[in-house]
């Protein structure tokens, strides 16, 4: 049980960074940024929930969103990193990756040198 | 193609969705309700063929309405990323007062000290009980702790030439202890409310670092679990 609870809340901790990563290279719509978390297996648990949390990137002012034409009906409101989230999104790159380097040797040579 | 139900389905899911984000400005409501639509319409146009069963389906990946919401409001409510610590409060008038009156006038003490959440219950039990009445037991209790020992009524009947036929009064060793029982319910009457008062006085400085460090501790989970999904 409390495996659960840790692993949902890395999952929630990290979700938002995952979401900031998809934006890095090109803005992308909701549907689309639901779409990809969706495939892999186990970040999007309720995928209605992914709009509060870009409200909240953009309130943030680490995405912004804009109206684009589609080819295909309506137009759509796609999201972009802004230089603060560009910012953001190294900062954790950096802190994941050392903490990630860390837990794994501990747990691969427990904590042996 | 269009399911049957389809239309009446999404209709529903979006207008329990709009009754859950009631406690959301309306701009933003309208805004977050925009999107799900566009999400449910997106992936509906993504199905070759349509079924009830799949528009079911996209609104059950999408969730509870109320889950929706909850991720919106949670972070209305906390405002940004930073959780809301409850401020501290830095004034202690109202454990003050409580401390005082229950020295003073104890009714009115023991009420201020058990609406005060500086003090574990513990604590309160203690500041009620040690002694009750506080110095307004003593005015109360006194007098008839008083009545009830030291001046107890006692008659002698002698006979004509002074032997004690018989005797309500208490012996001089009965009369002594009783005395002693009267001078130590004293002793602790007067002492007692002071060590009270003094306990609760050192608890509300005690508590006063744990509970903030506490409240902090308790902040934190709460920005992750004011996170947006399940």
């Amino acid at each position: 049980m409390a495996l659960d609870t840790l692993v949902t809340q890395m999952r929630k901790g990290a979700l938002e960074y995952c979401v900031l990563a998809l934006l890095k290279d090109q803005a992308r719509y909701g549907f689309e940024i639901v779409q990809r978390l969706s495939q892999i297996d186990g970040m999007l648990t309720s995928e209605g929930t992914m709009y509060p949390l870009l409200g909240r990137l953009r309130r943030d002012g680490l995405v912004q969103s804009a109206w684009q034409e589609s080819s295909a009906g309506p137009p759509r409101r796609y999201y972009k990193l802004t230089t603060g989230g560009q910012r953001a999104l190294r900062g954790f790159k950096d802190e994941w990756t050392t903490f990630r380097a860390a837990v794994d040797m501990i747990l691969e040579t427990g904590g042996a040198k | 193609m269009t399911a049957p139900r389809a239309d009446e389905i999404v209709a529903g899911y979006l207008a329990r969705l709009a009754a859950a984000l009631a406690p959301v400005p309306a701009a933003r409501r309208l805004e977050l309700l925009d999107e799900l639509r566009e999400h449910i319409a997106e992936a509906r146009q993504a199905l070759s063929v349509e079924t009830d069963a799949d528009v079911l389906n996209i609104l059950d990946r999408l969730g509870d309405p109320a889950d929706v919401a909850a991720a919106e409001i949670g972070r209305a409510e906390i405002g940004g990323a930073e959780a809301p610590v409850p401020a501290r409060r830095t004034s202690r008038g109202l454990e003050i007062a409580a401390i005082v009156l229950l020295l003073l006038f104890w009714p009115v003490g023991v009420v201020l000290l058990w609406m005060s959440d500086t003090w574990t219950t513990r604590d309160k039990w203690i500041g009620t009980l040690v002694p009750p009445g506080g110095y307004l037991g003593i005015l109360v209790l006194g007098p008839l702790l008083a009545a009830g020992t030291l001046t107890t009524a006692c008659e002698t009947v002698t006979d004509d030439v002074g032997h004690v036929i018989s005797s309500t009064c208490p012996s001089a060793g009965a009369q002594t202890g009783i005395d002693v029982v009267f001078g130590l319910v004293l002793i602790m009457y007067l002492i007692g409310p002071i060590l009270g008062a003094a306990y609760l006085a050192i608890r509300v400085r005690r508590n006063r670092i744990p509970d903030s460090s506490a409240t902090r501790d308790g902040g934190t989970p709460a920005t992750v679990a004011a996170g947006q999904t399940r």
